[in-house]
C-alpha cells in the first residue's frame, strides 16, 4: 500500500517549498491551489478508506528518526485525524482560492498557506507527541507570518499578542510532553502507549501534566480567560490568515483536547469543571460578540463561543458528547471558511468591515450578501447544515453526563443569533441606503465560499459518512 | 409511496424557479405546477395510506439510529390536507400580486420552501423530522417578512420576528434532546406511549414556549402584527393559516404529555391573555393587515384555550374553519391594498359594496369570522364556548371575545368600504383577476368547511382523548345574539357614526396596548445590552491585565539587562561570590 501520510505531507510540503523558491504571485497561486486540490482529494480518498475498509482506522505509517530516543516519524489514521485532516484540505483549498485586499503582488502567502497546510495534516496524523508538538509550532509559526506580513491595521501588535500567547501554550506543553516521556515505564512519545499505560504515571503527576495540557490547549481553542489574542489576530490577520487560524489553527487545541480527556483518567474528575469553563466561555463570547462592530471581530468571538461548546461535548466524556465535539470541530471550521471568505470579500469590494458604515450589501452584491445569511444560518446550527448535526449530538452528550444542565450552553448559541440577525438586518438584507462598492467583487471570492458552503450542505445532509466512523471509536 | 416524497415537487419547482431570471413569466406556473402535484400527491396519499408510520434511517452513533419519521394519523392528514388546499390557491393569487417581474424567482423561491417545510412539519413523526420542518419555517419565514428590503419597516419586522423564534428554536432543541436522553427516541408515537418521566415536565414547559413563540402566543405576540410588512400572499399563508399554526398543532400532537406535565392551566391561562390582547389590539388598531394579525393572536389564543379546557375536536375544528377565513380576509385585504395603491390605514382606504367578485367573498369571510350561524367560523366559536360551559369565568369571557370579533371584524370591513376611491375604474381595475379569483374560491371553501363540523369527530375517533364534540341548542342561541349584538355596535359606531379615526382617549390607549408591549420588549434588550457593555469592560480589563504582565516581563527585562555590564571585573565577583554561596551551602 502506498505511503499516503507521507505523499500528502510530501506534495504539500513540496509545493510549498517550490514556491518559496521560485514563482511569481500568479505561478504560486496555481501551484496552491493545485496542491491543496490534490491534498483535498487524498484526504477524501482516506476518508472513504476509512469509512469503507474495516481496520483501516490505526493504519500506521513509520520513518525511524532518532530512535535511541524512542523518537520515529510515525504517522496513523485516527478518525478525528480522518476528519480533521479532510476539513484542513477543504478549508486550505478556500483559503488558497480567496483573494484579499492587500499584497496581492506577493507570492509568499501562499507559501505560508502551503506550510501552515503541512503542520495541520502533520498535526492532525502524527502518531506520537514530539511531531504533535514539532508541527503545532510550525502551524504557530506560519500563522504569526501570515498576521504580521500580510495583516491590516495594526498587525504587528496582533501578531506579536498571538505569538505572545503561542509561545506561552507551547512552553506548556513542552514541559508536559517532557514530564510524560520521563514518567512513562519505557519513556515514549506514542499516543496510543501513553493512553493504554497512563495509569502507571503517579496521580499528582497526572493531575500536574493534565493541567498543562488543558491550558496549553485552552489558549489554542480559546477558552476563557485565554482567548485576548483571537480578537487582534483574527481581526487584523488576511482574509486567508483568518480562516486557516479561526478554521484549523483553534481545532489544533479542540483536537488536543480531545486527545488528552482520552489518554488520561484523571479527565472523568476534571470533566465537570471543563464543562463549566466551555459554558463561561460560550456566554462570555456571546456577550462579548453584542458590542462588536467589525465583522471580523463579531466572527472571531462566534468563533470563541463554538470552541467552549466544543469544549462542552469533549467534557461530557460519551461517545455523543465527543463525536459531537468532533463534528463541531468540522462544521465550524467550514463556517468560519465561509465567513472569512464573504467577510474578506466584502473589505475588498466596499474598503470597510464595520456594521456601522455597511449599509445594504444586497443591493450590489447579492450572492455575497446571501452568503453571509447562509453563514449565521450555519453558525446557529441551522437543520440541513453541519452545525445542527454537531449541535445535536455535543448536547445530547451533555445533557446525559449533566443532566439539565448540559442543555444550558444551548442558549449562547441563541444570543449569538440575536446579533448576527441585528448585523445583517444593520449592514446586508435592507437596502433603504446601500454603501457604495470601491471595487469589484473578485470571482475568486465567490468560488471559495461557495466551496465552503457546499462542504457544509454536504455534511449536513449527508451526515452517515462521517458519523458511520465513529462506531469504530473516537480515538 | 414514501410519504416522504410529497414534498419532492414543490422543493423541485422552487429550485425551479431560481432558474427563471430572465424568463420570469414562466416562475408562477411552474411552482403553481409544482404545488398542485405535491397536493394531488398528498390527497392520495391520505386516501391510499392514512395512518402509515414509515421511517427512514438517517444517520447512526454509539448504537442508536437517528430516523426521518413521517406519519399519517388523522391530525397530521388534517393539517398536510390544509395545506395541500391552500398552497396552490396562495401561489395562484401571488401570480397577479407579484407585480415586480425581477423579484418574481426569490419569492416563488422562498414561499415554495417555506410550503415544504410546511408539509414537512405537517407528517413529521418523530422530533427530529419535526425540528428540520420548524426551523426552515423560521428562516423561511424571516426571509419573506423582509422580503421588501428596500422599504423601511419590513427588514426591522424581520428581524424581530427572528428574534423571537429563536427564543422558541433554542428552547425546542434543549426540549427535544432532554427528551431524547431520557426516553432514547425521537418517535412521537413511542414517546407516547411510554410513561412519565422527571425531565418531561420541564422539557413540555420548554416545548410549550417554542409553541407560543411560533403561535404568537403572550408574551410573544407582537412580532406577528410586525410580520404583515410582509408581502401580502405571505400573510395570508404563513402569518394566518399555516405557519402560526405550527404550535398549536404540535401541542395538539403531543397533548397527552402536556396533561401528564400537568400544563393545561397554563396553556388556558396564556391562551385566554393572548385571545384578549389580539381582540383588544384588533379592535383598534387602524393598520388594514394589522387588525388581521390581531385577530390571528386571538384565534390561535382561542385554540389554546380550548386545549387548556381538554376540548381537543373543539380546537381543531377551529383551527380548520379559521384557515380558510383568515386565508380569504388577508387576499381581499390585499385586493383593496391593490386598489387603493397599498395604502394601508383603514381610514385612507375605500371600497364599494357594488364590486361584487370582491365583496361577496369578503362578506362570506367577515360573517364567518364573527360567527353567523351557519357559516364555519359559527361552529368554530361555538364548540369552544360549549367547551367552556363548566368553567363560568371562561365562559364569560370568551363571551367578551366573540363580542369584540364580531364587532371588530364588521369595523373593519364598514370603516374602508364606506365609498368608492376617487379613481373608482382605475383603481378596481388595478387589481389583477388572479387576485379576485383565488379570494372567491377560496370563499367556496369557507363555506364548504362547515362540513367539518360534522365529520371531525368522527375522523379523530382514532384519538382516546378527544371527547364528544357537542352544542346545546341554548348556546347556539347566546352565541348568535352576542353576535349580533356586536355587529350593532359596530355598525352604529363605525358605519352610522362616520368615525374619523382620530380618537386618542385613554381608553384608546389601554385597547392598543402593542405600544406598551413593543416598549417592554425594546426594554429587555436594552438590558441585556447594557450587560453586555459590563462583560465587555472585563474583556478589556482582561487584556489589560495580560498585557501588563508582558510589560511586567518587559520591564523586568530591563532592570536585569543592568547586570550585564561587559566588565570582567563585574563577572569575576560575581562568579567568586556564587562559587562561596555554592560552599556555603553545601556546608549547610
Amino acid at each position: 500500500m502506498l505511503p499516503l501520510f507521507f505523499i500528502m505531507l510530501a506534495v504539500v510540503g513540496l509545493a510549498g517549498a517550490a514556491t518559496a523558491v521560485y514563482g511569481n504571485y500568479v505561478f504560486s497561486k496555481r501551484i496552491a491551489i493545485i496542491a491543496s486540490g490534490i491534498t483535498l482529494v487524498l484526504a477524501i480518498y482516506l476518508l472513504f478508506s476509512a469509512i469503507y475498509t474495516n481496520g483501516f482506522i490505526g493504519t500506521a505509517e513509520s520513518l525511524p528518526y532518532i530512535s535511541q530516543f524512542g523518537i520515529y516519524l510515525s504517522f496513523v489514521a485516527t478518525v478525528p485525524g480522518v476528519v480533521l485532516t479532510l476539513l484542513a484540505a477543504i478549508v486550505s483549498l478556500v483559503a488558497s482560492i480567496t483573494v484579499s485586499r492587500k499584497f496581492e503582488d506577493s507570492k509568499n502567502i501562499y507559501v505560508l498557506i502551503l506550510l501552515f497546510e503541512f503542520s495541520a495534516i502533520g498535526l492532525f496524523l502524527s502518531a506520537n507527541l514530539f511531531l504533535f508538538y514539532v508541527f503545532w509550532d510550525v502551524g504557530v509559526i506560519a500563522s504569526y507570518f501570515m498576521i504580521n506580513s500580510f495583516g491590516s491595521g495594526e498587525r504587528r501588535h496582533a501578531a506579536n499578542t498571538f505569538l505572545i500567547y503561542s509561545i506561552f501554550a507551547s512552553a506548556l506543553l513542552l514541559l508536559a510532553i517532557m514530564l510524560i516521556y520521563f514518567y512513562t515505564p519505557v519513556h515514549s512519545f506514542d499516543i496510543s502507549y501513553i493512553a493504554s499505560h497512563s495509569s502507571s504515571i503517579p496521580v499528582a503527576v497526572q493531575g500536574t501534566i493534565f493541567v498543562l495540557f488543558f491550558i496549553a490547549f485552552m489558549v489554542k481553542m480559546p477558552i476563557f480567560p485565554f482567548h485576548s489574542w483571537i480578537s487582534n489576530a483574527y481581526a487584523e490577520a488576511p482574509a486567508q490568515g483568518s480562516m486557516l487560524i479561526s478554521g484549523v489553527l483553534s481545532k489544533f487545541g479542540a483536537y488536543g483536547m480531545l486527545i488528552l480527556f482520552s489518554m488520561f483518567a484523571f479527565s472523568s474528575e476534571f470533566a465537570k469543571y471543563a464543562f463549566v469553563l466551555g459554558t463561561i466561555s460560550a456566554f462570555y463570547a456571546a456577550f462579548v460578540l453584542m458590542r462588536q462592530a467589525d465583522l471580523k471581530r463579531m466572527t472571531a468571538y462566534s468563533s470563541m463561543l463554538e470552541s467552549g461548546i466544543i469544549l462542552v461535548g469533549i467534557s461530557s466524556l460519551n461517545a455523543f458528547g465527543t463525536s459531537g465535539a468532533l463534528y463541531l470541530m468540522l462544521a465550524h471550521g467550514l463556517v468560519m471558511a465561509l465567513m472569512f471568505s464573504v467577510i474578506g470579500g466584502i473589505e475588498i469590494s466596499y474598503g470597510t468591515r464595520s456594521i456601522n458604515v455597511l449599509k445594504g450589501i444586497v443591493k450590489q452584491s447579492a450572492g455575497t450578501a446571501y452568503s453571509f445569511v447562509i453563514g449565521t444560518f450555519a453558525s446557529t446550527g441551522l437543520p440541513l447544515t453541519a452545525g445542527f448535526i454537531a449541535d445535536v449530538l455535543v448536547f445530547i452528550g451533555a445533557i446525559s453526563e449533566f443532566g439539565l444542565y448540559g442543555a444550558i450552553p444551548i442558549f449562547s448559541i441563541m444570543l449569538l443569533g440575536f446579533y448576527m440577525y441585528y448585523a445583517i438586518n444593520k449592514s446586508f438584507l435592507s437596502t433603504k441606503v446601500s454603501s457604495n462598492s470601491i471595487a469589484r467583487m473578485p470571482k475568486q471570492v465567490a468560488v471559495s465560499y461557495s466551496i465552503a458552503m457546499i462542504a457544509l450542505f454536504a455534511f449536513g445532509i449527508f451526515p452517515f459518512f462521517i458519523t458511520s466512523l465513529f462506531g469504530v471509536g473516537i480515538i | 409511496m414514501l410519504t416522504i416524497l410529497v414534498i419532492l415537487p414543490i422543493v423541485a419547482a422552487s429550485f425551479l424557479a431560481l432558474l427563471t431570471y430572465g424568463k420570469e413569466k414562466y416562475t408562477g406556473p411552474v411552482v403553481l405546477v409544482g404545488s398542485l402535484i405535491t397536493s394531488a400527491m398528498v390527497v392520495y396519499d391520505s386516501l391510499v395510506s392514512p395512518g402509515a408510520v414509515q421511517q427512514i434511517a438517517w444517520f447512526g452513533i454509539s448504537g442508536y439510529t437517528i430516523h426521518i419519521t413521517t406519519q399519517l394519523l388523522p391530525l397530521n392528514i388534517i393539517l398536510s390536507l390544509l395545506i395541500a388546499i391552500i398552497t396552490p390557491l396562495i401561489m395562484f393569487y401571488s401570480m397577479g400580486y407579484m407585480e415586480v417581474k425581477t423579484e418574481r424567482p426569490r419569492f416563488y423561491f422562498e414561499i415554495g420552501i417555506f410550503a415544504a417545510a410546511m408539509l414537512l412539519f405537517a407528517i413529521a413523526g418523530n422530533f427530529i423530522t419535526m425540528f428540520i420542518a420548524w426551523e426552515m419555517l423560521g428562516v423561511t419565514s424571516y426571509l419573506l417578512i423582509g422580503f421588501w428590503y428596500q422599504k423601511d419597516n419590513p427588514p426591522y419586522a424581520a428581524r424581530k420576528s427572528i428574534s423571537t423564534i429563536l427564543i422558541g428554536d433554542f428552547a425546542m432543541l434543549a426540549a427535544m434532546l432532554s427528551v431524547w436522553v431520557s426516553y432514547h427516541t425521537f418517535s412521537f408515537s413511542r414517546i407516547l406511549a411510554l410513561p412519565t418521566n422527571p425531565v418531561l415536565p420541564i422539557a413540555m414547559f420548554l416545548v410549550l414556549v417554542a409553541t407560543f413563540t411560533k403561535s404568537a402566543q403572550f408574551p410573544f405576540h407582537e412580532w406577528l402584527a410586525d410580520a404583515m410588512e410582509g408581502p401580502t400572499p405571505v400573510s395570508a399563508f404563513l402569518h394566518s393559516s399555516t405557519m402560526v399554526k405550527a404550535g398549536v398543532f404540535l401541542v395538539l400532537v403531543l397533548f397527552p404529555l402536556f396533561v401528564k406535565s400537568g400544563l393545561s392551566e397554563l396553556i388556558l391561562a396564556i391562551g385566554i391573555i393572548s385571545a384578549l390582547l389580539g381582540a383588544s389590539n384588533a379592535i383598534s388598531s387602524h393598520h388594514i393587515k394589522k387588525i388581521l394579525a390581531y385577530s390571528t393572536i386571538e384565534d390561535l389564543g382561542l385554540m389554546f384555550v380550548a386545549i387548556g379546557l381538554h376540548a381537543i375536536i373543539a380546537a381543531v375544528l377551529f383551527f380548520i374553519v379559521q384557515a380558510f377565513y383568515k386565508a380569504l380576509l388577508f387576499m381581499s385585504a390585499g385586493s383593496i391594498m391593490r386598489a387603493n395603491g397599498e395604502e394601508e390605514d383603514i381610514y385612507k382606504t375605500y371600497g364599494s359594496y357594488k364590486r361584487k367578485l370582491l365583496y361577496i367573498p369578503m362578506l362570506i369571510g367577515v360573517l364567518s369570522i364573527a360567527g353567523i350561524f351557519p357559516l364555519s367560523g359559527f361552529f368554530g366559536k361555538a364548540a369552544i364556548d360549549a367547551a367552556a360551559l363548566s368553567n363560568t369565568y371562561v365562559y364569560i369571557i370568551l363571551a367578551v371575545i366573540d363580542f369584540a370579533t364580531s364587532a371588530y371584524i364588521f369595523r373593519w370591513l364598514f370603516i374602508h368600504s364606506r365609498r368608492e376611491p376617487a379613481h373608482v375604474e382605475l383603481s378596481y381595475s388595478s387589481i389583477p383577476k388572479s387576485m379576485l379569483y383565488s379570494g372567491a374560491i377560496t370563499s367556496v371553501l369557507v363555506l364548504a368547511a362547515a362540513i367539518a363540523f360534522f365529520n371531525v369527530s368522527g375522523f379523530l375517533s382514532y384519538y382516546a382523548y378527544a371527547s364528544k364534540l357537542s352544542i346545546g341548542l341554548a348556546e347556539a342561541v347566546i352565541e348568535s345574539a352576542i353576535v349580533i349584538f356586536g355587529i350593532s355596535a359596530s355598525y352604529y359606531l363605525f358605519h352610522v357614526k362616520k368615525p374619523s379615526g382620530t380618537v386618542t382617549t385613554k381608553a384608546y390607549y389601554v385597547l392598543f396596548n402593542s405600544v406598551m408591549v413593543n416598549a417592554a420588549y425594546s426594554y429587555i434588550a436594552k438590558a441585556v445590552m447594557y450587560f453586555a457593555e459590563g462583560i465587555n469592560l472585563i474583556e478589556e480589563m482582561l487584556y489589560g491585565f495580560f498585557a501588563s504582565g508582558a510589560y511586567g516581563i518587559i520591564a523586568m527585562s530591563a532592570g536585569l539587562r543592568k547586570i550585564v555590564t561587559g566588565d570582567a571585573n563585574d563577572y569575576l565577583i560575581a562568579f567568586v561570590a556564587g562559587i562561596i554561596l555554592i560552599i556555603l551551602i553545601m556546608l549547610v
